[in-house]
């Protein structure tokens, strides 16, 4: 190798090895069958968020061939600073459990078996039931008999998988329902 | 976790046999690298240093303005252990079997007969003047990357000392979100994570230790996760290398969480050449060698 001027420091430093200098005790044929053996895997990391409550702390995942594979906290993420807790560690299960539902699912009542089905008949199914459910439990008055418009039969969940506009909008739309009882998946 | 600083010969030796038992091919390497190490790590301790004259207020605005703290012809060093230390290196390279053995031996009485000035080839490695290095090849036919090899060997300990001097200057509470080290301005040789995925570089040059940018390359400062890569290497689980598309460039990295093993940085810098041809064929050029 040659080595011209300023490059001395470069090839004197700390990464000045065996390599450079002739073997050092090892041939460069051993070395060089040690290169050849070396199974390698390229993978990326990507950055993202907690899904499961509003501290959302920044996680990376770590992506092979398009999949997740594994997952970590993000030590630049400065409130948890890497740390996840317990439903966060999970977060690579969450992502690739075979229980993972990925199509909506119906399982009729006294069934004992669940039934895929399209998102439209789902909606309709669902929009039928509250429709049903609130025409005949709808609660205009108090025993006091104050007007109060309420819902009570019904319960909706939120989810810490929602932004903060869906949120909102989901919101709204069960306070015009007029349901009083929601609460947050992250509280449980 | 401890990398870097204050080994003993101990940690050093079982550092070198863990990965001696891991790759028995590499075992007079290693046994070369650990003996310099641990003759270095015993140098440091009786390092006595000039002292540095640039003021504090300078150094720390300096370092506020992205500047690292010296450049390397402000480096001091301690000449009398640096000149004791490179006949110790000589000698242990001298009373092995390897490549380098019978230049090294040449190069140990040239310097005992003062033929080879040793505080003058010390002084010209950290002025940057590779004169008298050129002059010694021409001359006594000694290459000059043998002996470049010998005198950054022999001034390691002055460098580290020095560098750990002037690094107290350095605002610890705020990352350093440069590529190039803050204390000399080198590129990092060796990446790694330790607790909770916290991301250290360590200098090619001067050792120093700072905590990084968890995802970017150090070297061109890209950030953008589509064009940074990084490769698992099996059976070594700790090891990765992540490489940049954008400049071509890798860096070694450790995930110290994934082994029990005692990581002492030089000796695992120095263990793995085989990553550097695989990655080097692959068309990537290692990312630190030494200064830019």
């Amino acid at each position: 190798m040659k080595v011209t001027r300023r490059e001395l420091l470069k090839v004197a430093g700390a990464g000045a090895g065996a390599l450079a200098l002739g073997g050092l005790g090892v041939s460069y044929l051993v070395t060089e069958s040690y290169a050849k053996d070396l199974k390698i895997k390229g993978a990326k990391e990507v950055r993202s968020i907690c899904p499961f409550c509003a501290v959302s702390c920044r996680f990376i995942a770590h992506v092979k061939g398009g999949k997740v594979v594994s997952t970590e906290g993000d030590p630049g993420y400065p409130i948890s600073e890497g740390a996840l807790c317990a439903k966060g560690a999970t977060m690579n299960s969450m992502v690739n459990s075979t229980h993972r539902v990925l199509k909506p699912m119906y399982r009729a009542p006294f069934s004992e078996n669940w039934e895929e089905k399209s998102w439209s008949w789902m909606i309709e199914k669902l929009a039928r039931k509250i429709k049903d459910t609130r025409d005949k439990t709808f609660t205009v008055k108090n025993a006091e008999g104050q007007v109060v418009n309420r819902l009570e039969t019904m319960f909706h969940m939120g989810s810490s998988q929602m932004s903060n506009e869906e949120a909102s909008i989901v919101v709204q739309a069960q306070r015009a329902l007029g349901l009083v009882y929601m609460d947050h998946q992250a509280r449980i | 976790m401890n990398t870097i600083a204050g080994f003993t010969p101990e940690d050093i030796r079982k550092a070198a046999e863990e990965i001696k038992r891991k790759k028995p091919d590499f075992e007079k390497m290693i046994n070369l690298y650990e003996s310099i190490s641990i003759a270095q790590e015993k140098a440091k301790e009786s390092i006595n240093l000039p002292e540095f004259k640039i003021p504090v207020e300078k150094l720390k605005l300096k370092h506020a303005e992205k500047f690292p703290l010296a450049v390397i012809p402000e480096f001091l060093i301690d000449y009398k252990v640096s000149e004791k230390l490179f006949m110790d290196i000589c000698d242990i390279l001298t009373n092995t079997e390897n490549e380098l053995s019978e230049t090294v031996k040449n190069v140990s009485s040239l310097a005992s007969e003062k033929k080879i000035d040793l505080n003058r080839i010390f002084e010209a490695f950290i002025k940057e003047d590779e004169s008298p290095f050129d002059e010694i090849e021409e001359k006594l036919d000694i290459e000059k990357q043998v002996l470049g090899f010998l005198v950054y060997s022999a001034l390691q300990p002055s460098l580290v000392s020095f560098s750990e001097m002037i690094s107290v200057n350095l605002d610890k509470d705020n990352e350093w979100d440069k590529g190039y080290c803050p204390v000399c301005g080198s590129m990092p040789e060796l990446s790694l994570f330790e607790e909770n995925g916290k991301r250290f570089l360590i200098c090619g040059f001067c050792s120093h230790k700072w905590a990084s940018k968890r995802m970017y390359c150090p070297f061109c400062e890209n950030a953008d996760h589509e064009t940074l890569q990084y490769y698992s290497i099996d059976d070594e689980e700790e090891y990765r290398v992540d490489v940049c598309e954008k400049c071509k460039k890798y860096i070694k990295t450790i995930d110290i969480k994934k082994t029990t093993r005692t990581i002492y940085a030089p000796l695992e810098i120095r263990s793995t050449p085989y990553i550097d041809i695989k990655f080097e064929e692959m068309g990537y050029k290692k990312g630190n060698t030494g200064i830019d």
